[in-house]
Protein backbone atom coordinates (compact mmCIF):
# COMPACT_ATOMS: atom_id res chain seq x y z
CA UNK A 1 0.00 0.00 0.00
CA UNK A 2 2.66 2.47 0.87
CA UNK A 3 4.88 1.40 -1.99
CA UNK A 4 2.40 1.45 -4.84
CA UNK A 5 0.23 4.38 -3.97
CA UNK A 6 1.59 7.85 -4.16
CA UNK A 7 -0.59 9.44 -1.58
CA UNK A 8 -2.66 8.69 1.43
CA UNK A 9 -1.76 7.01 4.62
CA UNK A 10 -2.96 3.58 5.67
CA UNK A 11 -6.43 3.61 7.02
CA UNK A 12 -7.99 1.09 9.30
CA UNK A 13 -11.50 1.20 7.85
CA UNK A 14 -14.12 0.40 10.42
CA UNK A 15 -17.09 -1.39 8.85
CA UNK A 16 -19.90 -3.53 10.15
CA UNK A 17 -18.99 -7.18 10.23
CA UNK A 18 -19.63 -9.24 7.16
CA UNK A 19 -18.52 -12.49 8.77
CA UNK A 20 -21.98 -13.80 9.59
CA UNK A 21 -23.41 -12.82 6.21
CA UNK A 22 -20.63 -14.53 4.31
CA UNK A 23 -20.93 -17.63 6.48
CA UNK A 24 -24.70 -17.78 5.96
CA UNK A 25 -24.42 -17.44 2.19
CA UNK A 26 -21.71 -20.05 2.02
CA UNK A 27 -23.73 -22.51 4.06
CA UNK A 28 -26.83 -21.76 1.95
CA UNK A 29 -24.99 -22.46 -1.28
CA UNK A 30 -23.45 -25.59 0.16
CA UNK A 31 -26.73 -27.14 1.29
CA UNK A 32 -28.59 -26.18 -1.85
CA UNK A 33 -25.96 -27.65 -4.14
CA UNK A 34 -25.56 -30.75 -1.99
CA UNK A 35 -28.83 -32.17 -3.38
CA UNK A 36 -29.33 -29.70 -6.21
CA UNK A 37 -26.40 -30.85 -8.32
CA UNK A 38 -27.22 -34.58 -8.23
CA UNK A 39 -30.86 -33.75 -9.09
CA UNK A 40 -29.80 -31.52 -11.98
CA UNK A 41 -27.36 -34.16 -13.27
CA UNK A 42 -30.04 -36.85 -13.06
CA UNK A 43 -32.59 -34.72 -14.91
CA UNK A 44 -30.15 -33.86 -17.71
CA UNK A 45 -29.26 -37.55 -18.00
CA UNK A 46 -32.92 -38.48 -18.33
CA UNK A 47 -33.60 -35.72 -20.84
CA UNK A 48 -30.63 -36.57 -23.03
CA UNK A 49 -30.46 -40.33 -22.92
CA UNK A 50 -34.04 -41.42 -22.39
CA UNK A 51 -35.87 -38.61 -24.12
CA UNK A 52 -39.48 -37.61 -24.11
CA UNK A 53 -42.29 -39.65 -25.60
CA UNK A 54 -43.70 -39.02 -29.02
CA UNK A 55 -47.33 -38.28 -29.72
CA UNK A 56 -48.97 -41.08 -31.66
CA UNK A 57 -52.46 -42.21 -32.55
CA UNK A 58 -53.84 -44.97 -30.40
CA UNK A 59 -53.36 -48.20 -32.37
CA UNK A 60 -56.40 -50.26 -33.22
CA UNK A 61 -57.55 -52.62 -30.51
CA UNK A 62 -54.92 -51.42 -28.04
CA UNK A 63 -55.85 -49.91 -24.68
CA UNK A 64 -52.95 -47.81 -23.37
CA UNK A 65 -51.98 -48.09 -19.73
CA UNK A 66 -52.86 -45.12 -17.60
CA UNK A 67 -49.21 -44.03 -17.37
CA UNK A 68 -48.79 -43.94 -21.13
CA UNK A 69 -50.68 -40.68 -21.33
CA UNK A 70 -47.76 -38.55 -20.08
CA UNK A 71 -44.90 -37.11 -22.11
CA UNK A 72 -41.89 -36.70 -19.83
CA UNK A 73 -40.29 -40.01 -18.71
CA UNK A 74 -40.07 -38.91 -15.07
CA UNK A 75 -43.80 -38.06 -14.93
CA UNK A 76 -44.50 -41.39 -16.57
CA UNK A 77 -42.44 -43.15 -13.90
CA UNK A 78 -44.18 -41.25 -11.11
CA UNK A 79 -47.62 -42.02 -12.57
CA UNK A 80 -46.69 -45.65 -12.93
CA UNK A 81 -45.08 -46.46 -9.59
CA UNK A 82 -46.10 -43.79 -7.12
CA UNK A 83 -49.61 -42.68 -8.00
CA UNK A 84 -52.86 -44.61 -8.28
CA UNK A 85 -54.55 -44.91 -11.67
CA UNK A 86 -57.12 -42.12 -12.14
CA UNK A 87 -59.77 -44.75 -12.77
CA UNK A 88 -59.22 -46.00 -9.22
CA UNK A 89 -59.69 -42.51 -7.78
CA UNK A 90 -62.83 -42.08 -9.87
CA UNK A 91 -64.25 -45.36 -8.67
CA UNK A 92 -63.38 -44.54 -5.06
CA UNK A 93 -65.22 -41.22 -5.34
CA UNK A 94 -68.21 -42.95 -6.91
CA UNK A 95 -68.25 -45.53 -4.10
CA UNK A 96 -68.25 -42.80 -1.44
CA UNK A 97 -71.05 -40.97 -3.24
CA UNK A 98 -73.03 -44.19 -3.50
CA UNK A 99 -72.74 -44.90 0.24
CA UNK A 100 -73.71 -41.35 1.14
CA UNK A 101 -76.65 -41.38 -1.30
CA UNK A 102 -77.96 -44.61 0.23
CA UNK A 103 -77.55 -43.12 3.70
CA UNK A 104 -79.57 -40.02 2.80
CA UNK A 105 -82.25 -42.17 1.24
CA UNK A 106 -82.54 -44.36 4.34
CA UNK A 107 -82.63 -41.34 6.62
CA UNK A 108 -85.41 -39.74 4.61
CA UNK A 109 -87.38 -42.99 4.70
CA UNK A 110 -86.93 -43.26 8.46
CA UNK A 111 -88.24 -39.73 8.96
CA UNK A 112 -91.24 -40.48 6.73
CA UNK A 113 -91.98 -43.72 8.63
CA UNK A 114 -91.76 -41.91 11.95
CA UNK A 115 -94.12 -39.21 10.78
CA UNK A 116 -96.67 -41.70 9.48
CA UNK A 117 -96.50 -43.94 12.56
CA UNK A 118 -97.00 -40.99 14.84
CA UNK A 119 -99.90 -39.71 12.75
CA UNK A 120 -101.71 -43.00 12.13
CA UNK A 121 -100.74 -44.80 15.30
CA UNK A 122 -100.90 -48.25 13.73
CA UNK A 123 -97.18 -49.07 13.82
CA UNK A 124 -94.74 -50.51 16.37
CA UNK A 125 -93.35 -47.06 17.28
CA UNK A 126 -94.91 -44.43 19.52
CA UNK A 127 -96.47 -46.75 22.10
CA UNK A 128 -96.85 -44.96 25.42
CA UNK A 129 -97.50 -46.65 28.75
CA UNK A 130 -100.96 -45.82 30.11
CA UNK A 131 -102.30 -46.81 33.57
CA UNK A 132 -104.19 -50.12 33.84
CA UNK A 133 -107.88 -50.12 32.85
CA UNK A 134 -108.87 -51.99 36.03
CA UNK A 135 -107.52 -49.26 38.29
CA UNK A 136 -110.24 -46.78 37.28
CA UNK A 137 -113.04 -46.29 39.80
CA UNK A 138 -116.44 -45.82 38.05
CA UNK A 139 -118.56 -45.62 41.18
CA UNK A 140 -120.66 -42.50 41.92
CA UNK A 141 -118.62 -39.74 43.56
CA UNK A 142 -119.65 -37.30 46.32
CA UNK A 143 -118.79 -34.10 44.39
CA UNK A 144 -119.13 -33.81 40.56
CA UNK A 145 -115.62 -32.51 39.90
CA UNK A 146 -113.55 -35.51 41.05
CA UNK B 1 -24.59 -32.48 -31.08
CA UNK B 2 -28.32 -32.55 -31.80
CA UNK B 3 -27.92 -35.65 -33.94
CA UNK B 4 -25.94 -37.40 -31.21
CA UNK B 5 -28.73 -36.69 -28.75
CA UNK B 6 -31.31 -37.94 -31.26
CA UNK B 7 -29.33 -41.14 -31.79
CA UNK B 8 -29.20 -41.72 -28.02
CA UNK B 9 -32.93 -41.12 -27.75
CA UNK B 10 -33.83 -43.30 -30.70
CA UNK B 11 -32.60 -46.45 -28.97
CA UNK B 12 -35.72 -46.89 -26.85
CA UNK B 13 -38.67 -45.08 -28.27
CA UNK B 14 -41.97 -44.87 -26.49
CA UNK B 15 -45.18 -43.03 -27.14
CA UNK B 16 -47.81 -41.10 -25.38
CA UNK B 17 -51.41 -40.78 -26.46
CA UNK B 18 -54.35 -38.50 -26.02
CA UNK B 19 -56.78 -40.07 -23.62
CA UNK B 20 -60.16 -40.77 -25.16
CA UNK B 21 -63.04 -40.70 -22.71
CA UNK B 22 -66.34 -42.42 -23.33
CA UNK B 23 -69.40 -40.21 -23.48
CA UNK B 24 -71.64 -40.64 -20.45
CA UNK B 25 -75.26 -39.45 -20.04
CA UNK B 26 -75.45 -35.70 -19.72
CA UNK B 27 -76.76 -33.78 -16.72
CA UNK B 28 -80.07 -33.27 -18.52
CA UNK B 29 -80.43 -37.04 -18.94
CA UNK B 30 -79.84 -37.90 -15.28
CA UNK B 31 -82.63 -38.89 -12.93
CA UNK B 32 -83.06 -36.58 -9.97
CA UNK B 33 -81.23 -37.83 -6.89
CA UNK B 34 -78.91 -40.07 -8.93
CA UNK B 35 -75.70 -38.66 -7.48
CA UNK B 36 -73.46 -41.07 -9.36
CA UNK B 37 -74.88 -39.87 -12.68
CA UNK B 38 -74.39 -36.27 -11.48
CA UNK B 39 -70.73 -37.00 -10.69
CA UNK B 40 -70.03 -38.51 -14.10
CA UNK B 41 -71.88 -35.74 -15.96
CA UNK B 42 -69.95 -33.14 -13.91
CA UNK B 43 -66.61 -34.76 -14.83
CA UNK B 44 -67.60 -34.85 -18.49
CA UNK B 45 -68.67 -31.19 -18.38
CA UNK B 46 -65.35 -30.18 -16.88
CA UNK B 47 -63.43 -32.07 -19.55
CA UNK B 48 -65.52 -30.39 -22.24
CA UNK B 49 -64.88 -26.98 -20.70
CA UNK B 50 -61.12 -27.61 -20.71
CA UNK B 51 -61.33 -28.64 -24.37
CA UNK B 52 -63.22 -25.44 -25.17
CA UNK B 53 -60.62 -23.36 -23.32
CA UNK B 54 -57.89 -24.99 -25.39
CA UNK B 55 -59.84 -24.28 -28.57
CA UNK B 56 -60.10 -20.59 -27.68
CA UNK B 57 -56.38 -20.51 -26.88
CA UNK B 58 -55.51 -22.08 -30.23
CA UNK B 59 -57.66 -19.62 -32.17
CA UNK B 60 -56.10 -16.74 -30.25
CA UNK B 61 -52.63 -18.07 -31.01
CA UNK B 62 -53.54 -18.24 -34.69
CA UNK B 63 -54.57 -14.57 -34.66
CA UNK B 64 -51.32 -13.65 -32.92
CA UNK B 65 -49.26 -15.63 -35.44
CA UNK B 66 -51.15 -14.02 -38.29
CA UNK B 67 -50.49 -10.55 -36.89
CA UNK B 68 -46.81 -11.35 -36.50
CA UNK B 69 -46.59 -12.73 -40.05
CA UNK B 70 -48.44 -9.99 -41.87
CA UNK B 71 -47.01 -7.04 -40.04
CA UNK B 72 -48.40 -3.75 -41.32
CA UNK B 73 -51.17 -5.19 -43.53
CA UNK B 74 -52.62 -7.41 -40.82
CA UNK B 75 -56.04 -5.80 -40.67
CA UNK B 76 -56.69 -6.77 -44.29
CA UNK B 77 -55.10 -10.19 -44.59
CA UNK B 78 -56.14 -11.64 -41.25
CA UNK B 79 -59.85 -10.92 -41.40
CA UNK B 80 -60.75 -14.63 -41.39
CA UNK B 81 -58.77 -15.41 -38.24
CA UNK B 82 -60.14 -12.35 -36.48
CA UNK B 83 -63.70 -13.29 -37.45
CA UNK B 84 -63.09 -16.80 -36.16
CA UNK B 85 -61.75 -15.44 -32.86
CA UNK B 86 -64.77 -13.18 -32.44
CA UNK B 87 -67.17 -16.08 -33.07
CA UNK B 88 -65.34 -18.50 -30.80
CA UNK B 89 -65.04 -16.08 -27.90
CA UNK B 90 -68.69 -15.09 -28.24
CA UNK B 91 -69.72 -18.74 -28.15
CA UNK B 92 -67.50 -19.42 -25.14
CA UNK B 93 -68.84 -16.38 -23.32
CA UNK B 94 -72.42 -17.46 -24.04
CA UNK B 95 -71.87 -20.96 -22.80
CA UNK B 96 -69.41 -20.70 -19.89
CA UNK B 97 -69.24 -16.96 -19.48
CA UNK B 98 -70.39 -15.53 -16.15
CA UNK B 99 -70.68 -18.75 -14.22
CA UNK B 100 -67.84 -17.67 -11.92
CA UNK B 101 -65.36 -19.77 -9.96
CA UNK B 102 -67.99 -22.13 -8.54
CA UNK B 103 -69.56 -22.83 -11.90
CA UNK B 104 -70.47 -26.47 -12.35
CA UNK B 105 -72.51 -28.43 -14.84
CA UNK B 106 -75.74 -27.57 -13.08
CA UNK B 107 -75.23 -23.77 -13.22
CA UNK B 108 -74.26 -24.07 -16.88
CA UNK B 109 -77.44 -26.01 -17.57
CA UNK B 110 -79.48 -23.34 -15.79
CA UNK B 111 -77.76 -20.67 -17.87
CA UNK B 112 -78.64 -22.60 -21.03
CA UNK B 113 -82.25 -22.84 -19.82
CA UNK B 114 -82.41 -19.08 -19.29
CA UNK B 115 -80.90 -18.48 -22.71
CA UNK B 116 -83.50 -20.68 -24.34
CA UNK B 117 -86.28 -18.95 -22.42
CA UNK B 118 -85.09 -15.54 -23.55
CA UNK B 119 -84.75 -16.73 -27.10
CA UNK B 120 -88.32 -17.98 -27.00
CA UNK B 121 -89.51 -14.72 -25.52
CA UNK B 122 -87.66 -12.69 -28.16
CA UNK B 123 -89.17 -14.83 -30.87
CA UNK B 124 -92.65 -14.41 -29.38
CA UNK B 125 -92.10 -10.66 -29.29
CA UNK B 126 -90.89 -10.64 -32.85
CA UNK B 127 -93.91 -12.62 -34.02
CA UNK B 128 -96.40 -10.12 -32.59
Amino acid sequence: PIRHSSHGKRMFIIKATRFYDARFLNLLRFYIFLTGIPVAVFITYVNIFIGEAELAEIPEGYVPEYWEYYKHPISRWIARYLLDPPEKNYEKAMALLDVEAKKTELRLMELEARRLMRARGDGPWYHYETPDKNLTDDSMKATPDN
Amino acid sequence: VAEWIERQQAKNKFYYYHQKFRRVPDLSECMEGDYLCFFEAEAQWRRDRMVDQEIVAIVRERVGACQQREGPNQYQNCAKEMEQLVQVTKAYQDKYGDLGVHGNARTCLMKQKHRMMEERKAQANADE
